[in-house]
């Protein structure tokens, strides 16, 4: 699935510019950095979250991540906006809570980066 | 539509001096019509300057002028009486952007270029303007290929029994907006010098944990020495405090933290940061001493053998 593609089910909005074409084939939820530092699989997965200071942005450039989607219309302050352009990490924000934006994301076909054995 | 273009133009402080044909072809108000026809037809031009006995501009004359004029049967007249007066020019000092603009804006094809002192220095096309940015785009594409072939090949080119490249970075405890800085740098550095992308990632990721470390646990931050050599990287943590008191916890048990509870708002602080590292480095060395301060020491190679193979492949 393609970043705009994301967009548009989250009903969303891009917070800076970015490649709409971009895949995204997992998805990762996390109130906590360390754990998508230890779970992301590279370049296709999005990273879900509450958290908006810069690094957010730090961890998803670390672990090659497709982009940051951000819930419940949190809204990123300048420091963090400015290090996405400076990285070029694509900055989604949706006004639906965790549960929903999950729930969409997984009944249009994203996995989840994290798989129980 | 232009406007992604012009920013790159500005970008290049292109100045019309730098993309403008200097070669100047020229009549005067008194050649003919018929001379005017056979000069454009051989230089393949389709606009001509038009100056007096000193060379200064006094019009200019276009293909289409020579059209209408052929077409009102003018054949035997001069360019004086058929050439446009008012001419648009541009200074040789201008932007390139402002010359777009006067493209744009006035449909012209082409514009003569005066110097400060208002001589005819050159005229200038559309044409020459992709050229300019086409040469120029191209330009800084070789030098980063370049600037990239040089760093992947240091190890090959520079010549000694063994080269290190040390790279040393200054950590600010509770930084939480410059933090991670130091691991991206490393990161980047990593890629120009040619090495494969897991290793890259896996290098960065402990890094940006170690670095968090430094930022959210120390008394006065630390400092990170990162040594690249032709088969490995080694990443060295340093500060003087506290210390880790159960050093056995933190680096063994899932979930042991002592990150404080604002610090954990953050998205720090599950109690994994040094088990990811150990996950991501092949050899991990951790000294701690409470007062005194830790020292950790990673290690990944550049070429491990699944690493190697796929290059290879």
């Amino acid at each position: 699935m393609k970043l705009g593609q994301i967009i548009e089910i989250l009903n969303g909005r891009a917070l800076n510019e970015f490649n709409h074409a971009r895949d995204v084939e997992y998805g990762f939820e996390t109130a906590l950095l360390s754990d998508v530092l230890a779970h992301a699989k590279p370049h296709t997965t999005l990273i879900l979250t509450g958290i908006i200071n810069p690094q957010v942005v730090r961890t998803a450039e670390m672990v090659d991540a497709a982009g940051v989607v951000f819930v419940r219309d949190k809204a990123p302050d300048d420091s963090t906006l400015r290090l996405a352009q400076e990285t070029g990490i694509p900055l989604i924000v949706t006004r639906l809570g965790m549960f929903e934006a999950c729930g969409k994301l997984f009944a249009a076909g994203i996995k989840p980066a994290r798989q129980v054995e | 539509m232009t406007t992604p273009e012009i920013t790159h133009v500005q970008k290049l402080d292109f100045r019309v001096g730098q993309v403008m044909t200097r070669q100047l072809i020229t009549v005067k108000a008194a050649t003919t019509l018929l001379e005017l026809k056979e000069l454009m037809r051989k230089r393949r031009i389709s606009g001509v300057p038009v100056v007096n006995g000193t060379g200064d501009l006094i019009g200019i004359i276009s293909l289409e002028d020579l059209l209408r004029a052929f077409e009102q049967g003018a054949v035997s007249g001069a360019v004086n009486d058929w050439m446009s007066r008012s001419v648009i020019t541009v200074r040789d000092s201008d932007p390139v952007e402002t010359a777009a603009q006067k493209f744009a804006q006035t449909g012209v094809g082409r514009i003569p270029v005066l110097n400060a002192e208002g001589r005819l220095v050159g005229m200038l096309t559309k044409g020459d303007i992709t050229r300019g940015l086409l040469a120029e785009v191209q330009a800084d594409t070789q030098d980063e290929e370049i600037a990239r072939y040089r760093a992947s090949h240091i190890f090959r080119d520079v010549q000694s029994d063994h080269t290190t490249l040390i790279l040393r970075y200054n950590v600010q405890r509770h930084d939480f907006t410059q933090g991670g800085q130091a691991s991206s740098k490393i990161k980047r550095a990593l890629t120009r010098l040619g090495a494969d992308p897991q290793i890259v990632r896996r290098a960065a990721i402990a890094a940006y944990e170690a670095e968090m470390n430094l930022i959210i646990h120390t008394d006065h931050g630390g400092q990170i020495t990162a040594q690249v050599d032709a088969s490995q990287l080694s990443l060295i943590f340093e500060d003087d405090g506290p210390g880790i008191a159960d050093l056995k916890r933190a680096t063994e048990e899932m979930g042991y933290t002592t990150t404080p509870p604002e610090i954990k708002q953050m998205g720090f602080g599950g109690g994994m940061g040094l088990k990811n590292i150990r996950k991501c480095a092949d050899q991990m060395k951790i000294d701690s001493e409470v007062g005194r301060g830790t020292r950790l020491e990673i290690t990944i190679l550049l070429h491990a053998p699944e690493a190697s193979a796929a290059r290879n492949t």
